[in-house]
């Protein structure tokens, strides 16, 4: 992550015009949303998250993150893990030895 | 994944069948299971892939990520063969993606209506039907990531693209999920 790329992670939580709480150049802050969530994100750019998104309070970022995480940790929560019949390892390596 | 090729013998390469490849079958099996929907499919697709994997064991470095090298050749197991026996129908128009992502659509405000509550609340099936009613691409994507684990990096050797468009696919991907997402947490009530 670039130094100049700070001042966008800065302008979180801004006014905007309607009186509502927003971010500046939010496809920036989703970019690096994504990897922190995706665990692809450097040291700097985790460096930059702690000091500015992770303290934005009811804007949009805040929102997509949580939103992210959420459906993440349903993925990895909720759905079944199938477990591979032990008949079909049995029959993999029947096979195996048969091409030796 | 790629290199010069080594030269195992017999009692080498049966070490590496039973420690290095046979402790993903699982989650193989889980991959097959989540792409194809069918278990007995899935289990096809296994053995073909454990097949072949022993057949071409000698491409594979000792030590190296088996984990991947399996996973890459399950998908291209998958795609060659399995997809055109069964004449998958939904096919995914990765123009439409590069540009969806390269858009000002990427900037949209996402919805508010979908609340982190609904999505705690919703149950395995529902989550599953969500999933499996995304295109078998955007399905692969999320599973290698949020269920495998893989990094952006190993993703893209295990699907053949580049880094940038796994990111774009499974931001596309994701999307796509909270929206059938929100459709469930609508009918269920929550607002």
């Amino acid at each position: 992550m670039k130094d100049n790329k700070a001042d966008d992670y800065l302008e979180c939580c801004i006014v905007n015009k309607g009186g509502e709480r927003d971010c500046e150049n939010f496809a920036v802050k989703r970019d690096l949303i994504l990897k922190i969530i995706d665990g692809q994100a450097s040291e700097e750019e985790l460096r930059l998250y702690n000091e500015v998104i992770s303290k934005c309070n009811d804007c949009k970022c805040r929102e997509y993150c949580e939103q992210e995480l959420a459906i993440k940790c349903i993925i990895q929560t909720k759905l079944d893990r199938k477990r591979i019949p032990m008949e079909i390892v049995d029959k993999i390596r029947a096979n195996i030895s048969k091409t030796i | 994944m790629e290199g010069v090729k080594s030269s195992y013998t017999e009692e080498q390469r049966h070490r590496i069948f039973e420690s290095e490849f046979l402790p993903h079958i699982d989650a193989m099996y889980n991959f097959a299971y989540r792409i194809t929907y069918d278990e007995d499919s899935a289990k096809d697709l296994i053995q073909d892939t454990f097949y072949k994997a022993f057949k071409f064991i000698e491409s594979f470095h000792a030590g190296t990520n088996s984990k991947a090298w399996l996973f890459r050749i399950l998908k291209n197991s998958f795609i060659n063969e399995f997809r055109k026996k069964n004449k998958e129908p939904v096919m995914v128009d990765y123009q439409d993606v590069e540009t969806y992502y390269n858009s000002e659509d990427v900037n949209e405000v996402m919805s508010s209506d979908l609340r982190v509550e609904a999505l705690q609340n919703m149950i395995g099936d529902e989550v599953s039907n969500a999933l499996n009613a995304l295109a078998v691409d955007f399905r692969i994507v999320i599973i290698l990531c949020d269920l495998e684990g893989f990094t952006y990096e190993e993703m893209s050797k295990i699907l053949d693209i580049p880094i940038g468009t796994v990111r774009s696919r499974l931001h596309r991907a994701r999307n796509l999920l909270r929206e059938r997402l929100r459709a469930y947490a609508n009918s269920m009530g929550f607002k």
